[in-house]
């Protein structure tokens, strides 16, 4: 699949000059800050740069783009594992075991797991790119609304997984959430449970709620404690721990593997990068032996979230280098830099410039050992956030947080909701309703209704219309697969799920 | 802000009681890098030079324009708030779907310097050669044949005002509505549905994909080889009305305007200048941007034209 005449070519490109490598290492850094700092946003970022991008050549505005995306994609798992704070939907899952392990003074560990995780996962999709830009991405068109319906069905299921102790009260939990998911304006123009608040219209802005139900209700629990790490001796930065997590990454090849395959498969879908952390995470614990332990500091947690993750753009990565069509995320962005460079995308995209495709990729493969070192330099400042009392920790990181959803929503929603979800988080704490599921809910909530209508649209109503979708039938037949799995197998003793 | 007036009249007390004797804001109601967010950059980079103060913009997204056109409105009328929005379809499906709080006499509508175009595009695996074509696929399998529409905008106000010109009822095609026109053109290159009527501009990055079988102008276009749809509807004597689509403007709420002629006068002939000046004609070349002149009478009238149009077809989007 790879034309070899044009990796040459694309070598060349890149080694014959040191000007597109100039923008890789501000790059990373740029996309580490932006979202490691909760605060800051990613169009904040984008504000400063596209002044810049017209006087970059346009290969060398491609690279700077995907290095800030590389950096971004590992950046969001710092605050999710030392303060519980998911900067993004994307990291929802790493927080599920990574803040555990950060409390327990394994948060070097932690770190170290997430940037080996992360790295690996970005290699493995920049690979399989490598090979397969030109399938994946004719594939990854032919996927729509009913493809969407089956991963969105998939992905509730893990709210029956996130359920803690009790069963009803998980699901309760899962429902409200996906209630809480269509608020405001629907696809087709109706505005629901907005109260008449325009404000509400574009529905609750998902990351302060996140970090309203997360990271707030759990500094509300971190009062009366004199640091995240209670224990002295292990409140350090250690950069020997720091290589031993990231080298116990690779102790677990199938959870690897597993994650950054699910996450190339998932990330194909548009609006799947979302997803795909939950996915992986949900899978991993499925095939477990000993699934009770995750959620209280598992490195396969970490593991699964984080590979998925990283490798879930590659998929969009695809469409936006062999066709020239952004699907979502990262791959909008970049739209500008084609725009502003007059290319247009089709199927004779990637045909006509292949050797500045696979420059892209090669750099971006180039660019994970990149960030694999920058990374590490970086982590190793951000764990002294461990070394922080409390009562000056939580203060800053909830003034932080509150700064950066203004920032995110652009007005007062943004902060209220905060406010809001900190409340209903701390009571579903301290009433043993996991909040985990109210996530899922809340991230699965549009995107299932969305799928199901234009599904339904598109068939007329017809259900006989899925005999013509192959590839729904066949996600369709994996699902059943995976759910009935556990009860097809021979019942082995066990604990009752913890969460 | 009175602070901050005094420290600009210290710096240059020459200016002192004329406007601007502050940096002006641009405000842009959707996020950082679409269309009108490039443009109000541009022009805060060209423009101060005959406006005689720095511009600087700010994006408050959200609900499709309502909010950050809301927040707009409850900024002092002094001229130190301009709006750059595609001001239609926005503001009327505001108006008209999303029941703003505002109408289109609260608005000043200066320039319309950037306006888009309505195209009838198929997936080019579909066998349809001509717009004819397709039509007569409509009426002799109602209800069969699926389209895009990114909700309440102009191309889906076209797609409704052609089937009611062509006396077909709502229900005679599958309406596939998606999250925004980003969205719709992905799944129209992906063959997801059998045809779409959108914005012409944004088609260009699907060109690949697709094949277009008319445009809603009264000419043709070089870009596109496609007839005018009225030309394609004489057969079927009828016809649908042209609906101008992204119309750029700046945007002054109308109070501003009436207490402060002068000032609003000020204004525009800084940005004539502007558009006039060879270095920001090059820079909206290269961006592949327009500079047009059309006026603030006849934008007003391409609004409100848009308005009276969706208006009419509201109804049956809604359905």
């Amino acid at each position: 699949m790879i034309d070899l005449t044009a990796l040459a070519a694309a070598v060349h490109l890149l080694c014959s000059s040191w000007q597109p490598w100039l923008v890789v290492v501000p790059g990373i850094l740029l996309g580490l800050i932006v979202h490691a700092v909760p605060g800051l946003t990613t169009s904040m970022a984008l504000a400063i740069c596209l002044p810049l991008i017209p006087y970059m050549d346009f290969l060398q505005a491609l690279i700077f783009m995907t290095a800030m995306y590389a950096g971004a994609l590992f950046g969001v798992a710092i605050p999710a594992i030392l303060l519980n704070v998911p900067g993004s939907a994307a990291a929802v899952g790493t927080t599920f075991d990574g803040f555990p392990m950060a409390q327990a003074g394994r948060h070097n560990e932690a770190l170290g797991l997430a940037l080996a995780a992360s790295c690996t996962g970005q290699a493995i999709a920049y690979l399989l790119l490598l090979c397969f830009a030109e399938p994946i991405a004719a594939f990854a068109i032919r996927l729509g609304p009913p493809e969407m319906l089956v991963v969105a069905l998939w992905g509730m299921t893990l709210i029956a997984r996130l359920r803690g102790r009790h069963l009803a009260r998980g699901l309760l939990a899962g429902v409200f959430g996906l209630l809480l998911g269509t608020v405001g304006l629907s696809v087709r123009g109706a505005a629901r449970g907005t109260f008449g608040f325009d404000l509400l219209l574009d529905g609750i802005p998902i990351v302060p709620a996140i970090v309203g139900l997360f990271a707030a209700a759990e500094l509300f629990n971190l009062v009366g404690r004199d640091y995240i790490v209670d224990d002295l001796t292990r409140r350090r930065v250690d950069a020997g721990r720091i290589l031993a997590g990231m080298r116990d990454t690779f102790r677990y090849p199938g959870t690897l593997l597993r994650g950054a395959l699910l996450g190339s498969g998932i990330g194909i879908l548009p609006g799947g990068h979302a997803i795909a952390n939950l996915l992986s995470y949900s899978e991993a614990r499925r095939a477990a032996k000993d699934p009770e332990k995750f959620g209280k500091g598992d490195p396969r947690g970490i593991i699964a979230a984080e590979s998925a993750n990283a490798s879930s753009e590659g998929g969009s990565m695809a469409t936006l280098l062999a066709l020239g069509i952004p699907t979502g995320g990262a791959t909008a962005v970049m739209l500008v830099a084609f725009g502003m460079h007059n290319i247009t995308g089709g199927p004779a995209f990637m045909r006509d410039h292949t050797d500045l495709v696979y420059a892209v990729i090669l750099s971006s493969l180039a660019q994970v050992g990149i960030l694999a070192v920058i990374g590490f330099g970086f982590i190793f400042v951000a764990g002294f956030v461990v070394k922080v009392p409390l009562r000056m920790l939580v203060p800053i990181v909830l003034a932080l947080a509150v700064i950066g959803s203004f920032a995110l929503a652009q007005n007062m929603a943004g902060p209220i909701t905060l406010a809001v979800f900190a409340v209903i988080g701390w009571l579903m704490q301290r009433f043993d309703y996991p909040v985990a599921a109210v996530v899922v809910g809340l991230l699965l909530g549009r995107l299932t209704e969305g799928a199901l209508l234009r599904t339904y649209q598109m068939s007329g109503g017809d259900i006989g219309y899925m005999l013509t979708r192959p590839i729904a039938l066949v996600m369709l037949a994996l699902f059943a697969i995976s759910v009935a799995l556990p009860f097809l197998r021979p019942a082995r003793p066990q604990v009752a799920a913890g969460g | 802000m009175g602070a901050a007036a005094l420290a600009s009249s210290r710096l240059a007390p020459v200016q002192a009681d004329q406007w601007p004797r502050r940096p002006v804001t641009i405000l842009v109601p959707f996020d950082v890098g679409g269309t009108a967010d490039r443009l109000a950059r541009g022009l805060a980079q060209f423009m101060p030079k005959y406006l005689g103060q720095p511009m600087t913009v700010v994006d408050r997204a959200g609900a499709g324009g309502l909010i950050g056109t809301t927040w707009f409105l409850q900024q002092p009328a002094d001229g130190y708030t301009v709006m750059m929005t595609p001001a239609t379809p926005f503001i009327p499906v505001n108006i008209l779907v999303t029941h703003a709080h505002y109408t289109l006499d609260s608005f000043t509508f200066v320039n319309a310097q950037w306006t888009d175009y309505t195209i009838l595009l198929v997936p080019k695996d579909r066998p349809w050669r001509t717009a004819a074509e397709l039509i007569d696929a409509i009426r002799a399998n109602p209800g069969k044949i699926s389209t895009g529409a990114d909700f309440g905008s102009v191309g889906h106000i076209t797609t409704m005002a052609l089937l009611h010109a062509l006396g077909l009822g709502p229900d005679a095609v599958r309406i596939v509505t998606f999250d925004g026109a980003g969205a719709m053109r992905t799944a129209l290159a992906g063959g997801q549905v059998d045809f779409n009527i959108g914005q012409a501009e944004g088609a260009a990055f699907i060109a690949g994909f697709i094949r277009p079988l008319a445009v809603f102008l009264d000419h043709r276009v070089p870009e596109y080889n496609a007839p005018p749809i009225n030309d394609v509807l004489k057969a079927y004597h009828t016809s649908v009305p042209l609906i101008s689509g992204s119309v750029r403007t700046f945007v002054f709420p109308a109070a501003f305007k009436a207490k402060h002629p002068e000032d609003y006068a000020k204004f525009v002939s800084a940005y004539r200048a502007t558009l006039d000046a060879p270095e920001f004609r090059k820079w909206l070349h290269d961006n592949q941007m327009a500079g047009d002149w059309v006026g603030e009478e006849r934008t007003t009238e391409i609004v409100r034209a848009n308005f009276e149009a969706l208006k009419q077809y509201k109804d049956l989007i809604k359905a």
